[in-house]
Order: structure tokens, then sequence, then C-alpha cells
């Protein structure tokens, strides 16, 4: 008889509750908001054109995912130590980094610290295997970028019946990255019997080497410093690179600039924040290492409808 | 298998009555529950799905018709330039730059650009101004083409980069096109140019994802032209990427309408609306992802509410149930407390229902029957315990008296009347104990005193040819004992044990106390008695024993101590022949006095 008592007391009890709980569930509103995922993002020279189409498609990831991006302002690093303290304020608020290093070659010790407190997400840097396989990554795939340059400047030239000497700008060679492209270029263009006269590192003036036929820059700045230089001096070398700002697509267009290969920066964007995410919400999902496509681009074609999506791409 | 879920259901506890009730009136009160809930939130969710569809369908026809507005007002744009700017205009001597700038300014927040071309594709106006760039060849370009194709028509082309002129800011904008032949007159002689007014593209973009932006469920609106190449799509960028797909290309086959499709596994809802004068489809979309997540509120408040409702019930059918249940489980648990207790509870439960009530009282007449039934069973099972006491004694006093005065008469005929008279008192002094009032409860020493008589009697009658001695304990003289237990085994010492041992003949009698048991012995030196009479001497049928006696002294005697003190009570017989005869009384010390005495005699010390 006592235990039908109890019974039926905590029946009433529940069912009380059970009101209780109702009047608070659906009558007032909820006033608990969902934690997003925040993520930063640290590239070398954050305002730089290069990244426009990076950034589109971070934000595009941050909208579809409802990710709080944080885009961290910075101006060009004078070295890796310089970077490192802007990393580490990031990373006492951030769920992730998105990272690029502009000294990829010694910072290993770095990674490896930033991997065991943070998801860290390294953008065009190739790390080392010392740091293991703990981070994401995503990069042009470089090797590819310099061969295709070598062969369009081939195919313009006629190698390797015709010939063509070559000045090459490589750009932050501390970059692995950089590198692998420059390498890449180097080999096949000899392959094909270009003639490299010099390699000028950074933003070097290159006008005081030997005259060449062909300049080729082998990252988005260096590319529009020639383009800079190329304005002012009485050198009319053809110039061909790697880049996807504005400022390098207008010269093409106007043709100062010869042909370009375009990484697909947006999709880089879109997907380096999409992998980071997915790692915060579920941890125990291996990091995933992305290369990403690119596209050859002339004046002549630029305007198709595929190289414009490329090249424009549409932000909503 | 069967006599094991057989054995199994004997060993379950049957359910309580309440118990019962509540299990089927719940079972039944849930089933119906869950059955109208599930009735009435498929009813909800249908007609939240024809609700979703049917605004979504409203919103499409809305924003189609925003957007026809918007082109209808680009033709208008178009119609103007040409009919108020550049018809009839002698372009050999006049040119249209400043009506076009001011038509420019006054549309420039949807418009990029006025540009007027020759047949041969020379610009001949355009605003804003700006430098066309070199080697330009626009009749190459779709909107040229096609405007040349059909110059009765205007013509609107795909989102494209405008890539006629030069922006210094090095930008450039995603355009709409309007083409159309316009009638350009040279001194008279017309000739077919082409109109292009190049519509920025983001106002469409902006007014759709205005659109898409009220949506959060996953519907969303996109366009595409006449074949299904996309013109916008909210997720234009990710496509383009590769990263997400659109089944635009099956739009191309849609008419106007509700269409249910199944795309990369889904099944999705798809509504189409054509473009007036452009053809242009405006599709949304409707994943079936959508129509569950507005039904999720209303699933989880049907969950809650069959949850209170289920506990409701419970509470209701838990007091239902107790009403009906408790007047019968007072019943049980009157019958319960009588069986506990063994008493006949003063009334039984009586109150409820029609059928509790006369149950209780059938019941209760029952009892009040079966207690007096046992009532009269005890008063019957005394009286009859007491007739055979009485019998019992009524068995002793003729034959003690016959022999007693056999003795006497033999004294008077042999002369010996002082001894006869002596006898006669003796014998007087053995009835006044005899009777004792009437009680059959008498102290020890009674019994004692009249054995000693009893005694004296014999004696004188077998002249002295045996010694009997009394070793009695004065200390025991007052417990209780039944009268006349002593003389019976005397009388059977002296006839079957000494009579004829000439003089050698002793019989002693001895009483003590242990463990809180009185015990009196009566022991002769006689013939004794083989085992075999010994054993059954105390049986009620004795008629196989060979005795010399019948033995009906001594079993009247342990029959009366047992009918009054009990069944561990009794005589205890020892013999040995050619060596004697003890027997033993054994009986509950319980000293004498009135109140045991009483007592006794009611039959309350052995239980009865």
């Amino acid at each position: 008889m006592k235990r039908y008592r109890w019974t039926f007391w905590t029946s009433i009890l529940l069912l009380v509750a059970s009101l209780f709980v109702a009047y608070f569930g659906f009558r007032t509103p909820s006033t608990t908001t969902v934690q997003r995922n925040r993520v930063s993002v640290i590239v070398n020279n954050s305002t730089s054109g290069r990244w426009a189409r990076f950034q589109a498609g971070l934000e595009q990831a941050a909208d579809d995912y409802d990710i709080s991006l944080n885009y961290v302002f910075t101006s060009e690093f004078a070295s890796l130590s310089e970077e490192e303290k802007v990393i580490r304020n990031e990373a006492q608020s951030a769920d992730a980094i998105l990272l690029e290093l502009v000294d990829s070659t010694n910072a290993s010790e770095l990674i490896g610290e930033l991997c065991r407190t943070t998801v860290l997400g390294l953008v065009e840097t190739d790390a080392t295997a010392e740091v293991g396989d703990n981070f994401a990554s995503i990069t042009a795939d470089n090797s590819g970028i310099g061969i295709a340059l070598a062969e369009v400047i081939a195919e313009e030239y006629d190698l390797p019946s015709g010939t063509v000497t070559i000045g090459i700008l490589s750009g932050n060679q501390k970059m692995d990255s950089m590198r692998e492209r420059t390498s890449a270029f180097t080999e096949r263009i000899k392959e094909l019997g270009g003639d490299v006269q010099w390699i000028v590192q950074g933003s070097s003036d290159w006008t005081r080497q030997r005259t060449t036929d062909v300049v080729v820059a082998m990252d988005n700045d260096a590319l529009e410093n020639a383009v800079d230089l190329l304005e002012t001096s009485e050198e009319t070398p053809a110039l061909y690179g790697v880049g996807c700002s504005d400022k390098t697509i207008f010269n093409m267009d106007r043709g100062l600039i010869r042909a370009m290969v375009v990484p697909n920066d947006f999709q880089m964007g879109y997907l380096a924040l999409m992998d980071v995410n997915s790692r915060i919400d579920a941890p125990g999902i291996p990091m995933i290492h992305r290369e990403i496509s690119y596209d050859v681009v002339k004046a002549s074609n630029m305007f198709d409808s595929y190289n414009q999506t490329i090249l424009f791409p549409i932000i909503n | 298998m069967n006599t094991t879920s057989s054995i199994k259901r004997d060993k379950r506890r049957p359910l309580t009555i309440n118990m019962i009730i509540l299990t089927s009136f719940t079972l039944i009160a849930v089933t119906a529950i869950f059955i109208v809930g599930a009735a009435l939130y498929r009813q909800f969710a249908e007609r939240s799905r024809q609700m979703t569809i049917e605004s979504a369908e409203t919103l499409t026809e809305r924003a189609a018709a925003s957007l026809e507005d918007r082109l209808y007002s680009m033709r208008r744009m178009s119609d103007a330039m040409y009919y108020a700017v550049i018809k009839d205009r002698n372009f050999a001597e006049d040119n249209v730059d400043e009506e076009m700038n001011l038509f420019y300014e006054a549309n420039q927040d949807v418009l990029i650009s006025f540009s007027l071309f020759t047949p041969g594709g020379n610009l001949v106006a355009a605003s804003p101004s700006a430098i066309m760039k070199p080697n330009r060849d626009v009749t190459r370009e779709p909107w040229f083409t096609r405007a040349q194709e059909q110059v009765e028509n205007l013509h609107f082309s795909l989102p494209h980069i405008q890539n006629l002129f030069y922006d210094r800011n090095y930008r450039y904008y995603w355009v709409i096109s309007l083409s159309r032949v316009v009638e350009l007159t040279y001194n008279g002689v017309p000739r077919n140019g082409v109109l292009l007014v190049d519509m920025n593209y983001s106002t469409i973009t902006q007014m759709l994802d205005e659109v898409n932006s009220t949506n959060s469920t996953g519907q969303y609106m996109y366009l595409t032209d006449s074949d299904g190449t996309i013109i916008y799509h909210p997720r234009q960028m990710q496509i383009n990427a590769g990263l997400f797909n659109e089944n635009n290309d099956a739009v191309g086959h849609y008419d106007d309408g509700i269409f249910e499709e199944v795309f990369e596994g889904e099944n999705r809802v798809v509504i189409a609306d054509t473009i007036a004068y452009t053809g242009w489809k405006l599709v949304t979309v409707i994943p079936s992802s959508s129509f569950s997540i507005g039904l999720n509120q209303m699933r989880y408040f049907v969950i809650f509410m069959i949850m209170v409702m289920f506990l409701a019930v419970l509470i209701i059918n838990r007091i239902v149930a107790d009403r009906i249940s408790r007047p019968v489980m007072k019943l049980d648990d009157a019958i319960r407390e009588s069986e506990e207790q063994g008493a006949i509870p003063d009334a039984a439960y009586q109150d409820g229902s029609m059928e509790v009530v006369h149950l209780g009282k059938t019941l209760q007449d029952y009892q009040v029957r079966n207690a007096q039934l046992m009532s009269d069973v005890v008063r019957q099972q005394e009286e009859k315990r007491k007739s055979e006491l009485d019998a019992l004694q009524s068995q002793i006093n003729p034959h003690f008296l016959y022999n007693t005065l056999d003795s006497i008469v033999w004294m008077i005929e042999g002369g010996h009347n002082k001894e006869a008279t002596q006898m006669i008192s003796q014998l007087a002094n053995v009835f006044r104990i005899a009777l004792s009032k009437g009680h059959t409860i008498i102290p020890l020493e009674d019994e004692i005193r009249h054995a000693e008589n009893y005694m004296n009697i014999q004696h004188v009658r077998f002249k002295n040819s045996f010694s009997v001695r009394f070793d009695i304990n004065p200390e025991l003289n007052r417990y209780c004992t039944v009268k006349l237990i002593i003389q019976p085994i005397l009388e059977n010492a002296i006839y079957y044990g000494v009579k004829n041992m000439d003089e050698d003949g002793a019989i002693v009698v001895r009483n003590w106390l242990d463990e809180g048991d009185l015990y009196i012995s009566i022991e002769d030196n006689g013939f004794g008695m083989p085992k075999e009479v010994v054993e059954h001497l105390l049986d009620e049928d004795r008629s196989h024993v060979p005795s010399k006696g019948s033995g009906v002294g001594l079993y009247n005697v342990h029959q009366r101590i047992r009918l009054r003190f009990g069944e561990d009570y009794g005589l205890r017989i020892e013999s040995e022949p050619d060596t004697g005869t003890v027997v033993i009384i054994r009986i509950p010390a319980i000293p004498y006095n009135e109140e045991n005495r009483k007592l006794l005699e009611e039959g309350k010390e052995n239980g009865i």
C-alpha cells in the first residue's frame, strides 16, 4: 500500500515538473545561444590583393557553416618570430587557426606546439614530417603550377625549337611551397629548352639583372612588383607568373601580363575553413591535406564563362 | 515445456485488483492517446507541408513578379533610350552623349552602362564615359549577334563580366546585358546599330539573396535560363568550385508548377515559375529536411503532451482504481487481519459498491456463525471431558466400597468388632476425603492421608501379611493432585503384588519434586509382571494382554491425570517378574490454593 502511495505522489510530482518545464519551455523564448566555432586566420600581409579571393572563400564558408571568423589584420611579417607573436595571441581565444607561415623551414617546433593546444590548418605552408599529422593543410599544386608556367612559355616561344631567356622572381624562398614551385618550373623549362638567366628572391630590383625575353614571377606579390617595375622600365620582357589579385588580372587584361596561373583561392579559403571547423566539431576525425586546382589564363580567354568565375568570384 | 511454463505460472504472484484496474485502464488510455497523438501529428505534418509549399509558392510568385518588374524597367529604359534619344537622330551631325548620361545618372543604381554600337561594332556613344578596350570586336559577343539575328526582340544575356571598358580601379562588374537592334540614321539613311544596356547583376543577386536570407529551414531559390543554365544561385561559388551540386539541368524540362524530385538521394519539392519575356525560370527548392525542421518543435510538443497526458491518465486511473478497489482491499485486509490474529473481527468491512457490501455482509454472517459453531464445539468438548471424568470417578467408588465392606463383614463375622469399628472409622475417613466437598483437585496431603486410611483398612483385612511404608516429604503436601490416584495403585499392589507373599510383602510410597513436576511412586516387591504385560497396561483396549486383573484401576488413574494435565503426565510402570513393580505418578507441581484448584477443575491447566 505504501508502495502505491509512493508511485502516486511520484506521478503527481512528475506531472507538476512536466507542466513547469512546459511553461518555461514553450512560453518563454529561449535565451540560450549556440556557441559558434571561432576561427582565426593569420596570413602574411592580409590586406594584399593576393588574398581577396581566399578571403571571399573564407567568408562564404563562415556564412554556410555559421563560423565566427576572425581574419586577422597583418602587415608584411619581417620574420617568423614576428608572426609568432600574432599567432600566440590568437591561439588564446580561437578554437582553430588557419595559418600561412612566412618561414616554414624553421617552424616545426611552433607547429608542433600549436597542434597540441588548438586545431591548426596550414595554408600554402608545407610542414616537415617532424610535427606529425596533427594539422590540416591546404595548398596549391605548386609543382603543377611551376610546370604549367613552363609549358605555357614553351608554347608561346615554340620550344624546344625556339629560344627564350628567362629571369625568375622566386618570391619568398623561405616557404617550402615557393621553393617547390620554383624548382618545378626551373626543371621543366630547362627540359623544354628554356634558358634561365637569373633567379631573384623577394622584392629585389630585378631590372638590374641581365635583360631576358621573359620574366616569370612565382607569386602574386612578385608579379605585382614586376608590373610596377615594367610600367616605368624601358625593358619590355614578356611577363608571366602566378597571381590572382585584381591588379594582376587587370594587367593581364591590358596585355602587360601574357599569361598567368591562377590558383583557385576561393576554393582554398572555403575548404580550409570547412576542414578546421569539421575538426572542431568532431575532434576524432582525421586531418585532411588538400591540394587545390589552378587555371592557366591568358588575356584571350580570361572572360570565358569558366575562367571568369575563377577570376571574378560572385560574393553573395 | 508446457509443464515448466505451467509451474512458472503457478509460482507467479497474482496481481492485486488495484493493479489490474490501473494497468488495464492505463494501457487502454495510453494506446488511445498514442493513436490520437499520431493521427493529429500526421494531420499537422501534412497540413504544415501544404502550408510550407503554399507559402513557398506565394514567395516564388512574388519574387518572380519583382524580377519581372526589374527586367521590365530595363526594357522600358531601353525603349526610352531608343525612342526618345536614338530614333530619328541624325548621327552624321549629332551625338547622344548628353541624353545618354542623363539616362545613366537617373538609373545608375541599377545600371553599369549604356552603349551604342554601329552595325560594324564601333562604339557610337557610351555612358558613363570610358575608354573602350583596344581591338575589342563586339560583333562576336553573343549579345551582339543575337540582337542582329532577331531584330524585333530585346535580348537578355546570361550574367558575365563586362569587358568593354577599362576601369582604372581594377574593377570588373558582373552584368546582365539587354541588347536590341536600333535604327541609326545617318543623313536620312537608316542602319541597324545595337543598343546595349548593362544592368548591374548585383541588383538581381541582392534581391534574391534577401529572399533566401528570410528562410532558415534550408529552402532556397535560384534562377536559370530556359536551358537550365544557372543565372543566380545562393551557392553559385560553391557550385563553380565543385563543392555543391544543383539539379538545374532538369529545370529546363519543367513547366510552371510544383514538382517532386529526388536529387542526390534527397526528396525535395521544387516550385518553378517562368519569368515573362526572358523565359528564365525562378526555382524554389524545398528539401524534405526543411519540412522536418518545421515539425521538430511540433514533434517535441506532441511527445511532451503525450507524456503529460500519460502522467495525468496514470494519476486519474490511480484515483479511479483506488476508489473501485478500496472496499475490496479493505475487506481483504479485514480477512487477513482475522487470519493473522486468529480472532473474529468485531465487524467485517461493509462499504462501496452493492456487490462488496453484500460480500461483506455475507462474510460477517459467516464469521459470526463460524464463531458460534466453534464455541459450541469447545463447550461440547468440555462437557464430554467432564462426563468422562465423572464416569471414571464413578467406576472407582463401587469397586473400593465393595472390597472394604467385604473386609468389615469378614471382621464382624470373625468377632473382631473393635477392629471392625476401627475399620469403619477408617472407611468414613476414606469417604470423607473421597468426597472432598465435590472437589476433584485436593492437596497431596489429603490424598496421602486417604491412602494411609485405605492401607490401614487393607492391613487389617489381610492380617498384616505385608508391610506398608509411607516415605513422604511433608514439604510437598501443599501441592495439587487429582484425588483418588494413589489408592487404586495401592489396591493393585496388594491384590496382584504382595497378597500371597507370607509376610514378606512390602509396599513403599514415596514422593519427590523434579524439574517442576511432582512424582509419587508406589513400589512393591511382589510377583511383578512380564514386559509384554507392562507395555499394554495403560492401553484403552487391554483385552489381548494376559494379566491377573482387569487393569481398569491403573487405566482410570492414567486417563484422569492426562485429561486433567495433558499428554505429558500420567503413570509410568516398571516391573520385573519375581522382583516387583514400581508405579510412578507424574503430575505438574502446582501449589494448592483456591484459585489454582478452580482453574484446574475448570480444565485450564492443560489448555482446554
